[in-house]
């Protein structure tokens, strides 16, 4: 009987031998699983992509206002290079009387951008782009603003003319000069910040976290931004733990509330530069792993309102940065150190 | 591993690709005891490892993981013999199969057992599972494996004999 156990081993062993010993394993397997692993990786740079994308997107979705005066900009044609803007042109517009405002925000609201009666040709095009520049940035305005065409007006053909009511600008058959270019674009200019302007007002005087977020001094949005752009940001927003699912649950929840019934708490997130510094209580956002240090033990609706407050704070920021400095408003970017 | 599998899970596509190149073996020969064509072993491991990559989320204990992904190159393989109507399921292997020296015993050996006694045999003996684990990925009585692991067990044992 203990023979054959010792010839089951035996045996055993043997099959185990053969049957797992290493083999080599032929090129063609190898090239398969060398291009699988591209596929991988190029997957994983497209997921990359996108989360990016998604978290611009995300920053981008806030406030209303930005983004309106953003998409304003854009319509209007005016493009970020022309917009490294000086006091001069900022003093232009923050000098509209609130009439202008009104007025310029009223064409605004007749279509989301303008139509002309006839295109603009390459030349004209050119000059344009030229001309805008030189609004910008070396105070180079028009000697008289664009003519209005009120209800029942006709373009008579001369000049440059706007019909307000369906925010069309009429443009005369010839070539245009200078003079009408700047007309145009002080035009485009004016209603890209009537936009702006309304909208921040209207932020400012609601009593939702909008307009806690709008009420922001610029060194606070320096601060957000330069918190969120100043480590990994291809990991930006994370935690330090993976949320527990009760946590996630009274996250959605406390947002929810946050957003429809104004909850928020009056103190801010701390700002860390790196997770040592991090105590192990409360929440803090680290600047280095670009994620948020929370405590070991469930998160408290505080600390969760915190983080919430942080995440609306961020794409807020953001976008007020860019709109600020496509309108002038704003030199450029907070550097980073 | 474990660790591997856990980096792996967070989207790291070094940590998959590193774990997936410690299984390249156990790729190889399970996917070898099912088609005997290399390049469509090849196809199964490809095909396997983008599976692994795209569902790894899904996952739930990290120490399973190689018998998650063995169960896939199963699936995978068994979906190639099904496109080629079986034709490469033979019970034979043929010569071309045994191109690489170091292969030839481990081909020859398994060459001698039946089809389908060869996978039970590799999952037993080479990737070191139990039965239970073997029934469960293939969706067999325990029985049954352990039935078809005897029999290989026999027709191996012949082999060394006659060998």
């Amino acid at each position: 009987m203990r023979d054959l156990k010792l010839e089951v081993i035996i045996m055993s062993e043997k099959y185990t031998d053969i049957l797992s010993r290493n083999l080599d394993v032929p090129e063609i397997v190898q090239e398969k699983i060398k291009l699988a692993f591209s596929k991988v990786y190029e997957e994983e740079k497209e997921a990359g992509r996108r989360k990016k994308r998604k978290q611009i997107s995300r920053m981008r979705r806030l406030p209303r206002a930005a983004v309106i005066a953003f998409a304003c900009c854009l319509a209007l044609g005016m493009t970020a290079a022309a917009m490294g803007l000086t006091s001069l042109y900022r003093q232009r517009m923050q000098e509209m009387t609130e009439d202008e405002v009104d007025r310029y925000y009223n064409i605004a609201n007749g279509g989301e951008s303008n139509s002309h009666n006839r295109n603009f040709t390459l030349e004209e095009e050119e000059r344009y782009a030229q001309l805008e520049t030189e609004y910008q940035r070396n105070g180079l305005f028009p000697q008289n603003e664009i003519a209005c065409l009120y209800t029942g007006d006709i373009y008579g053909g001369e000049g440059v003319a706007i019909d307000p009511d369906t925010r069309t600008i009429y443009l005369p058959d010839r070539e245009l000069t200078d003079e009408e270019l700047l007309e145009i674009i002080d035009f485009n200019c004016k209603v890209a910040y009537s936009i702006y302007e309304k909208n921040n007002e209207r932020v400012l005087n609601g009593d939702d976290w909008e307009s806690r977020m709008a009420a922001m001094t610029d060194e606070m949005v320096d601060e957000v931004y330069l918190a969120w752009c100043g480590g990994n940001t291809e990991v930006s927003g994370g935690y330090s733990r993976p949320l527990t699912e009760a946590e996630e649950r009274r996250y959605a929840e406390l947002n929810q509330k946050y957003e429809t019934e104004g909850l928020y708490v009056e103190s801010n997130l701390s700002i860390i530069q790196a997770q040592s510094e991090y105590t192990g209580s409360g929440v803090a956002f680290s600047v280095k792993e670009s994620h948020y240090c929370i405590p070991d033990g469930e998160l408290t609706d505080e600390e969760l309102l915190k983080v919430i407050d942080f995440n609306h704070k961020v794409p807020y920021c953001f976008d007020r940065i860019n709109t600020e400095i496509l309108l002038g408003l704003r030199e450029g970017y907070p550097q980073i150190q | 591993m474990d660790d591997l599998v856990k980096k792996a899970k967070g989207r790291n596509p070094d940590a998959f690709t590193e774990l997936i190149s410690s299984h390249t073996q156990n790729l190889y020969r399970t996917a070898k005891a099912i088609l005997v064509n290399d390049e469509d072993a090849a196809d199964a491991i490809q095909e396997t490892i983008l599976v692994c990559w795209e569902k790894l989320e899904e996952l739930k204990e990290d120490r399973y993981f190689k018998t998650w992904m063995t169960r896939i190159l199963i699936h995978k393989c068994y979906d190639i013999v099904r496109k080629n109507h079986g034709v490469i399921y033979t019970d034979e292997l043929p010569e071309s199969a045994a191109e690489q020296e170091n292969n030839l015993e481990w081909e020859e050996a398994l060459g001698t057992v039946d089809v389908k006694y060869r996978l039970v045999l590799i999952l037993y003996y080479a990737e070191g599972f139990h039965t239970k684990e073997i029934a469960k990925m293939l969706k067999l009585p325990d029985s049954t494996v352990r039935t078809r692991l005897a029999r290989g067990r026999e027709q191996l044992a012949r082999y060394y004999k006659e060998g």
